[in-house]
């Protein structure tokens, strides 16, 4: 039986820039993370898998057939696009009824469909106002809904949280989540690898328009905690904090800011020394931390440089 | 319904509306039904008018008729039209109408001429090489030019539009002008010549319609034959007279009188005249065709007198005696 | 969390979904969208107040009749004028030039059109229903204005001669159609094929379409040509006759070549909607 997203040897230029190089992967069912740095090549990922771009060379191939070209497919499947782009003068709930119409859905349907993906999130009271009026977070959400009210087999969402605050976040991640386990085929791109942790353990990575690796989230996690891991910390006290940490076997090093305020340290194991930080930044007083390899940035340098 | 489809709606029933406006406005044209010959632009004659008459002066223009005798047969009212505005009637004018009294007065004429008027450069004309002096005037909107017509009064032209002029007297004119401007028909408010005009099938080349009035000049009576005593003319309420002149010249006269005595007694008296004429076939032979080519007869209350004239005819009566001695017939040879 | 719900009992049968809409509820629905973002805008505000303008005029040639000035000009003739010169000839074509360039244009730059291009909907239903919007828009902004002037030009004399000017209204309904759907499938051509397509149509109206007055053949290839022929509002005046177009075509040729020409447009429109890829950036 063929995946629902099927990538043949496709590759994509725009002139001299490769933006997906020899791509070949079978998306099977379930939730997929597409995780790369900006630039990366996952907008045009989804584009080709959209139908919304022809490949270059190779083939795309969604539900069966050629995702260029087949715009019946779209009966089965939903696309929430990155771009912030609405009819601003619509409200909500005509935002969707209109697009369920196009979708083929009779207007009592229409309305149906729209009010539950509008409940789903928890977006139904604020139905009635214009799109132009909302706030970036409910904006994203009402991207969302368009994209799931018609009850898709297969789910493109890119960077489907973004600008969402924590709660509305878990809420699309349980959303999401569950649409895996119905068994639909859930594409979420992102450059964030706790947000697509969250949602699965199975992703593709993608740099410089190829897939570097795909599989378990675990092995990527694996492969970060064997990359140095560096934190920086505020701190009333410095360097009681430094004497608390540096005992640590993980601890690679250690340095003071020319303020004497920060401590940046690096480790090996990042999850063991969260792990053991809170204790000894309550003692020393951290008012402030971030870590510059949080991102996936620093993690694909790493990776493409091994 | 959706509010664009609602300013949609709206609008196509604005238009909808209007377009049942703009077809029932046709309906309360008044001047859009015309009445036997005369056009719907002649109900702006006066409503005092004892007659009506019409001229299609293409049709006229075009006869053999005008070609034989245009230096006599021009009309009067075409030379007036011809150098008041420096209009070409042969060329610009379709139709001239006429109404007026016999018993004259200073309104008492006007006429209406149908064409195809350059109305900018016929007032440019007028105003500047027109043969009679004119001086512009503005009476109802309209621009009218107003000539001294000596002890008659002042006369006056005006463009309704760019097909209908009006032309008489200044007082007839600024009537008609202001039946233009308020819509109004005011010949329609005459029921005898509409009446009449009803009567007369439209198509010829020349009409006329009139009342007793048009006849109030003639006699009360005519010697009777042979000098004997006078025969008295019965009245006559109305006549109607109509002709063409192609191929031959032809003539309808239809006269009403009170009673069918009265028709009867006016046919006779017609063909008496008849007889007469032909009886002068010895001086004239020419005359006894021509009263060969008359009939009179009557029906119920109508006297009815039709004439067909070739024109070799016409121009044999035309021609002087030693002329028509020398173009007569050969006498017959001894 | 519960399911989305399917059809309720009843209700219209399950969609097909091995297939895309049918081209003319695909092209409906499109309309229905397009119409509420071109009604209720800002472009449609100004082509109002363009397009009612000659109500304005009417009224004030109203005004002079009833002050007794005399008009140089009769209320049918200057309705011809309006007709034949202001609509015809400038405002009709202005207004197809900045609606229909936007059709596709305006999705594009306000990102939207990828809602449009992830339905099942064929891409010719999509331009198809956008056509549709923008002609309803501006026949709905402009008929009645034209009624409107008709009605307050042709009686401003009273009723009397309006029977035949009646017919003129209606087919001059049908000019301002057929313009704005030959003038609006030219340029929304332009619009699908060109990144910036005004100033050409600009070029066209303005340069192109002159050769209209250079006797011959060439009038033929121009709109303008056809349009103005159609429009036979032909006064005696001289001082008039110069605003009107000199060569009148065939009417009948007319019909044809514009109907067969918008088609075209509309084609080959088509035919480059369907085969072009839009990519749409944060």
């Amino acid at each position: 039986m063929t995946a629902p997203l099927e990538y043949a040897r496709a590759s994509r230029w725009y002139g001299p820039v490769i933006a997906l190089n020899d791509v070949s992967v079978a998306v099977p069912p379930g939730v997929t993370g597409l995780l790369g740095p900006n630039g990366a090549g996952k907008s045009t990922f989804l584009k080709l898998a959209a139908g919304l771009l022809a490949p270059s060379q190779g083939e795309v191939r969604l539900l069966g057939r050629p995702a260029w070209g087949s715009p019946e497919a779209f009966h089965r499947v939903g696309l929430c696009p990155e771009v912030d782009a609405f009819w601003e003068h619509l409200t909500g709930l005509e935002f969707l009824t209109a697009l369920l119409r196009l979708t083929g859905f009779g207007e009592k349907e229409c309305r149906e469909r729209a009010e539950n993906a509008l409940h789903q999130v928890a977006l139904h009271d604020a139905k009635d106002r214009k799109v132009g009026g909302y706030s970036k977070g409910m904006r994203q959400r009402v991207k969302l809904a368009q994209s799931i009210a018609h009850d898709p087999d297969v789910l493109l969402l890119d960077e489907p949280v973004s600008g969402m605050d924590p709660v509305n976040r878990r809420r699309v991640i349980d959303l999401v989540k569950k649409m895996g386990r119905e068994g639909k085929t859930v594409v979420v791109s992102s450059h964030i690898l706790h947000e697509v942790e969250a949602m699965t353990r199975r992703v593709l990575l993608i740099h410089n328009g190829r897939i570097l690796a795909e599989g378990d989230v675990r092995e990527i996690r694996d492969l970060m905690d064997e990359h140095p891991h560096t934190v920086s910390l505020r701190a009333r006290d410095p360097r009681h904090l430094a004497r608390a940490v540096v005992a640590s076997p993980h601890v690679l090093s250690l340095s003071f800011g020319a303020d004497g305020e920060w401590l940046t340290v690096q480790t090996a194991r990042p999850d063991e020394f969260y792990s053991a930080l809170p204790e000894a930044a309550v003692e020393a007083g951290v008012t402030e931390m971030y870590s510059p390899d949080e991102d996936l940035e620093s993690v694909f340098r790493y990776l493409v440089a091994r | 319904m959706s509010r664009s489809r609602l300013v949609v709606f709206i609008s196509m029933l604005v238009v909808g509306l209007g377009s049942l406006a703009a077809v029932g406005a046709v309906y309360l044209d008044p001047a859009r039904a015309a009445v036997g010959p005369l056009p719907p632009e002649g109900l702006l004659l006066p409503a005092d008018a004892r007659f009506v008459a019409g001229l299609d002066v293409k049709r006229f223009t075009a006869s053999p008729f005008y070609k034989r005798f245009r230096a006599q047969a021009r009309p009067e009212a075409l030379r007036d039209l011809e150098e008041k505005t420096g209009i070409v009637p042969e060329r610009d004018v379709d139709q001239v109408l006429v109404a007026g009294r016999p018993e004259g007065g200073p309104a008492a004429g006007v006429a209406i001429a149908l064409g195809s008027f350059d109305t900018y450069k016929l007032g440019r004309s007028i105003e500047t090489g027109s043969k009679r002096k004119a001086t512009a005037r503005t009476i109802e909107g309209f621009t009218a030019y107003v000539f001294d017509e000596g002890g008659k009064g002042p006369g006056a032209v005006a463009f309704i539009d760019r097909q209908t002029l009006v032309m008489g007297s200044l007082p007839a004119v600024e009537a008609a002008l202001r039946s233009r401007s308020q819509g109004a028909v005011p010949l329609k408010s005459n029921a005898g010549l509409m009446a009449l005009l009803e009567r007369v099938k439209p198509g010829a080349t020349f009409w006329m319609v009139g009342d007793q009035s048009l006849l109030s000049n003639l006699p009360g009576s005519v010697p009777g034959p042979g000098g004997g005593a006078p025969v008295t003319l019965p009245a006559l309420q109305s006549l109607i007279v109509t002709g063409d002149l192609d191929p031959v010249v032809s003539l309808s006269i239809t006269g009403d009188t009170p009673d069918g005595e009265s028709a009867q007694n006016l046919a006779n008296i017609l063909n008496g005249f008849v007889g007469l004429l032909a009886l002068q076939a010895a001086q004239k032979p020419e005359l006894k065709d021509l009263a060969t080519a008359i009939s009179v007869s009557t029906e119920a209350n109508h006297v009815l007198v039709s004439a067909r004239f070739p024109y070799e005819l016409l121009e044999a009566l035309q021609a002087t005696p030693g002329a028509a001695a020398q173009t007569g017939p050969a006498p017959p040879a001894p | 969390m519960s399911a989305l719900p399917g059809p309720a009992a009843g209700e219209a049968p399950p969609r097909d979904t091995t297939r895309p809409l049918a081209f003319l509820p695909a092209a409906r629905g499109v309309f229905g969208l397009a119409l509420e973002g071109m009604v209720w805008s800002r472009r449609s505000l100004l082509m109002a107040v363009l397009l009612g303008l000659p109500v304005v005029f009417a009224l004030l040639y109203r005004g002079f009749l009833v002050a007794k000035v005399p008009a140089r000009v009769t209320g049918l003739d200057l309705y011809a004028i309006i007709v034949a010169v202001y609509y015809v000839r400038n405002v009709l074509p202005l207004a197809a030039l900045f609606y229909a360039t936007s059709l596709i244009a305006d999705e594009v730059e306000g990102r939207t059109l990828t809602y449009l291009l992830t339905r099942p909907l064929p891409r010719p239903a999509i331009l198809a229903g956008k056509f549709a919007a923008y002609l309803g828009t501006t026949l709905a902004l402009t008929l009645p204005a034209l009624v409107a002037t008709f009605l307050l030009l042709a009686t401003a004399r009273g009723f009397a001669g309006i029977g035949t000017a009646v017919p003129e209204l209606f087919r001059d309904m049908g000019v301002v159609a057929l313009a704005l759907a030959s003038y609006g499938a030219l340029f929304t051509l332009l619009g699908v094929v060109l990144r910036r397509p005004v100033i050409p149509g600009l070029l066209f109206l303005f340069v192109w379409e002159l050769v209209v007055h250079i006797p011959g053949y060439l009038p033929r290839l121009t709109l303008t040509g056809w349009l103005g022929s159609l429009v036979h509002h032909q006064p005696a005046e001289e001082g008039l006759a110069g605003l009107f177009q000199r060569q009148v075509l065939p009417v009948g040729e007319g019909l044809v070549v514009l109907l067969a020409a918008s088609a075209l447009f509309l084609a080959l429109s088509v035919w480059v909607f369907s085969r072009r890829e839009y990519v749409m950036e944060q």
